[in-house]
């Protein structure tokens, strides 16, 4: 390959001859011809062993039964699927995932915003925000379900305890359907939003302060600048936030497995925690892949949009 | 000096920052509050209001986690994990991140596109079949299998690229003229010059694999080879550990992700916010 490429890249190969000098950011098509496979060979291995290949290898094992204990599987074609669509549990998975991130979502694009532009007017919130609202996103989601566990625990968790103490009834937080999603949505939504806060901060920050010069000398309200100035400004921000906070709520699994471990009841349990009881807890992998399968769909979207955001931003 | 209205605006401002500071501390809660109790002995951990004086804070929380388990290796376990994969994140991330940067190659985008585009999908949707390419390797219940599935990593590739790109293609050209191999440009020009964005994609996945909980959950079954976060939330799951213990173990196992963080914490926010922002 190296000798086919040399043959067709004409004098300029070897590399002590003089390089013709361009202003392109990327370098022309005579030089360099392997090096940059080369390169490439860690990440596109690692990427090709532990996502490419089990991509495929999943699909075709969700068109299989197999047995974990014996150690042999049998093609079943689309079994797994059809059992699936009649799975009442993989379908309040389903119901569980879309009004989690129906609601996760929307919650961190407006808390962010909000808070941002609070925080903004003041010098030392904001420099005391750039580490406080970062901190939760930097805990593991071991160390934040055991924080909010203890927050919510029923009766002896501090929260229960101040609503005992106000002489109010206390609230069944990890016990109630109800509660127990609310108390899902609101460990999610303090672990992520200060990251996405500081995001909306710095887009903030390139805001052109003559542009609310110009709208206070015209007689603007503060609403009517954060409604004409900021907010169309901060669009590429708040796309962003959109999108990266999606993939959060997609991926969202190990806080809530260990807060409510999907219950009461299945009513937290998403479709990634759904999977994985089928694959270890039940050792029936095959089922478990084809819910992944379905998930795909989803996942590629939502890496679709990512990936035109990127484009329009100029950065692919 | 001030007028009236000035002093007026300044109390403003004031009463503002103060309404400010106070959003940021209830903001900090949660994490303080577990804080708090892990310092109170098992008799106090209740009581409502809470003890905030330091002469009524004891240790023993902390006495405890030590005997739940061999918390040392399990420190040990999750730094070998997190060092290890964060230098393969880095020498691949860069490696990666020079060649879609500087070179003009066939199928640059398409690669470029597949690594982003398939490094986006988590690898929690591919944990079933993931986990039996480990079980063929024989990674199964090793630390190597939690060292190297998720050293790929987009944010790494990309913010290489990113940073990489904005070094002049002067300074390659004068090594080339030089004779200085590809290699050599890159370790000896590419290397040093993009420090910040190692320094930044380092300590990002030092962070996140110090805090990963779902390869260890699945990959190791083995005591002797569980990390904090794997132990930790083990204790969590059974309920009959008391909770002074365990928010203990909570304080010790954020305790270097915070450090790291605050040392480096400018480092961090301009690493992952310029390679979020605007990339």
């Amino acid at each position: 390959m190296v000798s086919s490429d040399s043959s067709a890249s004409g004098p300029d190969l070897t590399p002590q001859s003089p390089v013709r000098l361009r202003r392109s950011s990327t370098r022309s098509q005579s030089e360099f011809q392997w090096a940059p496979y080369l390169f490439l060979v860690p990440t596109v291995g690692l990427l090709f062993l532990f996502s490419l290949y089990p991509m495929g290898y999943g699909v075709w094992m969700s068109l299989q039964n197999v047995d974990v204990v014996r150690g042999t599987s049998r093609f079943i074609g689309l079994g797994n699927y059809l059992q699936l669509f009649q799975d009442a549990q993989f379908g309040l998975s389903v119901f569980n995932t879309a009004w989690y991130t129906l609601t996760v979502v929307p919650l961190i694009v407006a808390g962010s915003i909000a808070i941002a532009v609070f925080l903004r007017e003041s010098r030392p919130a904001r420099l005391l925000a750039r580490v406080g609202f970062y901190i939760p996103f930097v805990l593991s989601p071991v160390v934040v379900a055991t924080s909010w566990k203890w927050l919510l625990n029923e009766d002896l968790g501090v929260i229960d305890g101040f609503l005992k103490w106000a002489g109010m009834s206390t609230i069944p937080w990890l016990s109630a359907d109800f509660y127990a999603r609310a108390s899902v949505v609101l460990a999610s939504v303090w672990n992520l939003v200060g990251f996405y806060m500081l995001m909306v901060l710095a887009g903030l920050s390139q805001i052109s302060q003559e542009l609310y010069e110009a709208a206070r000398i015209e007689g603007a309200a503060k609403w009517q600048q954060f409604w004409h100035i900021t907010l169309p400004m901060l669009r590429p921000t708040i796309l962003l936030v959109v999108i990266l906070a999606l993939v959060h709520a997609t991926q969202a699994f190990e806080t809530i497995l260990l807060l409510t471990d999907g219950g009461p009841g299945g009513a937290t349990r998403l479709v990634v925690q759904n999977m994985y009881q089928a694959a270890f807890g039940r050792l029936q992998p095959g089922y478990g892949v084809a819910q992944a399968v379905v998930l795909m769909p989803v996942i590629l979207f939502v890496a679709w949009l990512q990936m035109r955001l990127f484009k329009q931003e100029g950065i692919l | 000096m001030n007028t009236g209205k000035e002093i007026r605006i300044e109390f403003g401002k004031v009463v503002y920052d103060i309404c400010a500071l106070a959003v940021c501390l209830i903001f900090l809660i949660p994490v303080v509050w577990a804080f708090f109790s892990a310092f109170q002995p098992p008799s106090r951990l209740f009581a409502f209001p809470p003890n905030f004086d330091p002469r009524g804070f004891s240790l023993v929380n902390f006495q405890a986690v030590f005997r739940t388990g061999d918390v040392p290796r399990y420190a040990m376990n999750s730094l070998i994990v997190a060092t290890t994969s964060s230098l393969i994140t880095i020498i691949a991330s860069s490696m990666a991140g020079f060649a879609l940067a500087k070179y003009r190659f066939l199928g640059r985008q398409l690669i470029f596109l597949v690594i982003i585009s398939v490094l986006l999908i988590p690898l929690q949707v591919l944990m079933v079949p993931v986990f039996l390419v480990l079980k063929t390797l024989g990674w199964i219940n090793s630390l190597i299998g939690i060292i190297i599935p998720p050293a790929a990593t987009a944010t790494g590739t990309f913010m290489m690229r990113q940073y990489i790109i904005g070094i002049p293609d002067e300074l390659l050209e004068a090594a080339r003229i030089d004779g200085a191999s590809d290699w050599k440009i890159y370790w000896h020009i590419i290397l040093p010059l993009s420090a910040p964005a190692l320094g930044a994609v380092g300590i990002l996945s030092f962070t996140w694999r110090w805090n990963d909980y779902l390869w260890p959950l699945i990959v190791i079954g083995d005591q002797k080879n569980f990390t904090l976060q794997l132990s930790l939330a083990n204790l969590v799951g059974t309920n009959t550990v008391e909770w002074g213990t365990l928010l203990a173990y909570a304080g010790l196992a954020m305790l270097p992700v915070l450090v790291v963080f605050l040392c480096f914490q400018r480092y961090f926010l301009k690493g992952s916010l310029s390679g979020g922002v605007k990339g």
